[in-house]
């Protein structure tokens, strides 16, 4: 008699640096994503709740390193801040034009607020009663 | 004076008056007006340009983010009714505790300019330059029906400045109907 058998393969993520592998619990419940190394997981799930062996897997923990970005000598923001303050602004060119301590002065407040894009910024800077 | 919408291809005369509004819309990073105003204060500061400031557009600057803390604590838009003087003295040590750089930002950001070498004044420069700002001012609200804050914008620049530089659309009544002087009044668009 032959038995068809499901082979599961590793989940392949990047192993940083200095960092032990680790059992990581999945949890059933949170949303899909949508990427690969989602659907492997669920399908994962699903074998299991199938009853079918499931081998002990461990992977790397993702390391998510944080985007750190040097605007300029002492002013370092994240790169989502990044984008928003300074992605549509063509640096390099003040850069050339300022000096390195105008250039400074110029980045460190531009943007240092999130604000929303629909103010009035003649209402927001009236006077209230 | 001329009413210009201000294109980066434009010569900007110094010295150069700034509203209030222009540097509030330089430190919020998601208005419409964002790239204008940091593409136009890039230029001020590539040239060395003299720039003047008024405690008034200080003072504008300051309601203008304490509001902007207060939203963000209360989770409101700053649209929406309710924000007046009592509201500030309410909220007032919940704004500094948590957005006290907010605050502050405008005018660490002027003094960051100067320290790096950009020439900024403070004006009224003189008592006789004050005297003028205040004759000047009663003028333009019965003339232009500009608020006393707006005509005193434009009788500082109309005073001490070649150009003042606004994204307030109150002065549009300007374009069709220039008061006299010399200034030029460049408008900015996003």
């Amino acid at each position: 008699m032959s038995t068809d058998t499901a082979t599961i393969e590793r989940i392949q993520l990047p192993k940083p640096r200095d960092v032990e592998e680790i059992s990581v619990p999945f949890q059933p419940g949170i949303e899909d994503t949508g990427s690969l190394a989602w659907r492997q997981i669920k399908d994962i799930f699903s074998l299991r709740e199938s009853g079918f062996p499931q081998p002990v897997q461990t992977v790397a923990e993702p390391l998510e390193l944080p985007v750190q970005i040097v605007v300029a000598p002492g002013i370092v923001v994240g790169g989502e801040e990044y984008q928003q303050r300074y992605g549509g602004i063509d640096l390099e060119q003040y850069r050339q034009q300022m000096s390195p301590e105008l250039f400074k002065a110029f980045v460190r407040y531009i943007g240092c607020i999130p604000g929303m894009p629909d103010l009035d910024l003649s209402d927001i800077v009236t006077t209230p009663e | 004076m001329q009413y210009v919408d201000w294109t980066p291809q434009l010569a900007i005369d110094p010295p150069v008056y700034l509203d209030a509004n222009v540097l509030v819309g330089t430190i919020i990073r998601t208005h419409r007006l964002y790239p204008t105003c940091v593409r136009l204060t890039a230029t001020l500061l590539a040239g060395k340009s003299s720039v003047l400031i008024s405690p008034v557009s200080l003072d504008e600057c300051l309601w203008a983010t304490a509001k902007l803390a207060y939203c963000q604590l209360t989770h409101q838009h700053p649209y929406t009714k309710g924000w007046n003087k009592k509201t500030y003295l309410k909220w007032c040590e919940k704004i500094f505790a948590s957005y006290e750089g907010w605050i502050t930002a405008v005018g660490s950001m002027i003094k960051d300019w100067s320290n790096a070498g950009v020439p900024i004044e403070v004006i009224p420069k003189t008592d006789a330059l004050w005297e003028h700002v205040v004759d000047l001012t009663p003028k333009y609200m019965q003339q232009l029906k500009l608020t006393p804050a707006d005509a005193i914008h434009l009788a500082l620049a109309q005073t001490h400045a070649r150009t003042f530089i606004t994204a307030d659309s109150d002065f549009e009544v300007l374009r069709k109907n220039p008061a006299a002087g010399e200034l030029v009044i460049l408008h900015l668009v996003a």
